[in-house]
């Protein structure tokens, strides 16, 4: 069994040694963790250095906090919590910039000097959402996290997380029909 | 460009990821039965969220975790030093302030001697001798 296949049982043990300053429990939890911000950061900013230096942010604050967590599963979701805090100022500034440029991602697909595969065009109009659309997107339909999880992780009502993945499915599916019509 | 929406179709968006009640089921089933544009967005939903889920794990690549063990290294170092030069301040102030007072103590003093220099006051033999004893003993 590696690191990252970790049982729950032996997941809050490595927290517990964490906790007492063993450098090496600490290690296996970035481990065993790594993957699922990975996925989350490069998700919404793509494969480039600035997600891995967010990742690093992400752990740092997180180690920072680490006495605070009684189970594996609460260090987890505080993981999210921070990558989600930590990403959103970095989304709003591109989505800033996209908006003081008046894209219309149906029409610059339709316009593009390169026919966009499925793919693209999917990636094009999730990077053309709002940033609080993106990340429920990311999390929900991409990653899989139920609603509950997502409520600790973002801090939202159920209620409004609902309505922003149905938005944001709303938008992705209309986008779709436009450009692949 | 805004998407147009009815409300079926949002009560339909709505039961794919929250539950809904049996009357709202009731009115979707019926809806999904009559509009074919609400069956027809119904299995694009379903297609988008087959196509985006995850299939592949990911990863910052290898060595993330000694990066980070390094980082924190570095940070318990630089915290260290932050707290030696914090309170290599304070230091650097107690001395300073027993250098003053040893000098003023110094200035006081009628002469350049280690005593004077520590506010000890040198008695003299006849100092000494000028002491009355009987004063100090009980009747």
């Amino acid at each position: 069994m590696t690191v990252k296949e970790l049982s729950l049982s032996a997941t809050d043990e490595l927290l517990a040694a964490a906790q007492q300053d063993d450098t090496e429990a600490f290690r296996n939890l970035v481990q065993h963790s790594e993957g699922k911000i990975a996925a989350f950061l490069r998700t919404l900013l793509g494969p480039i250095p600035l997600a891995e230096d967010l990742g690093q942010d992400v752990f740092l604050k997180a180690f920072a906090s680490l006495k605070r967590f009684q189970r594996e599963e609460e260090f987890q979701l505080f993981l999210l919590h921070t990558a989600v805090a930590i990403v959103m100022p970095v989304l709003k500034k591109q989505s800033r910039r996209e908006f003081n440029q008046s894209v219309d991602p149906v029409s610059a697909i339709k316009n593009a000097d390169q026919p966009m595969d499925r793919y693209e065009i999917f990636q094009f109009i999730f990077n053309h959402l709002e940033p609080e659309l993106q990340v429920v997107i990311a999390l929900r339909l991409i990653e899989g996290y139920s609603v509950t999880q997502m409520e600790k992780i973002l801090d939202v009502s159920k209620e409004a997380i609902i309505e922003r993945l149905a938005l944001a499915q709303s938008r992705i599916r209309y986008a779709l029909e436009e450009t692949l019509r | 460009m805004e998407p147009e929406q009815n409300q079926n179709e949002w009560l339909l968006l709505r039961s794919l990821d929250a539950t809904v009640s049996p009357a709202e089921q009731q009115q979707l089933a019926r809806a999904m039965q009559e509009e074919v544009v609400l069956r027809r967005h119904h299995d694009q939903y379903l297609r988008i969220r087959n196509a985006i889920q995850r299939t592949e794990p990911d990863t910052f690549g290898p060595f993330f975790a000694e990066r980070i063990m390094h980082m924190i290294s570095q940070r318990k170092q630089d915290l260290d030093f932050q707290l030696f030069f914090f309170f290599k301040k304070y230091q650097v102030l107690i001395a300073g302030i027993i250098v003053a007072l040893l000098i003023v103590n110094l200035m006081l003093s009628d002469e350049f001697s280690i005593a004077g220099i520590f506010g000890l006051d040198k008695g003299t033999d006849q100092d000494i001798f000028s002491i009355d004893i009987n004063d100090n003993l009980p009747d």
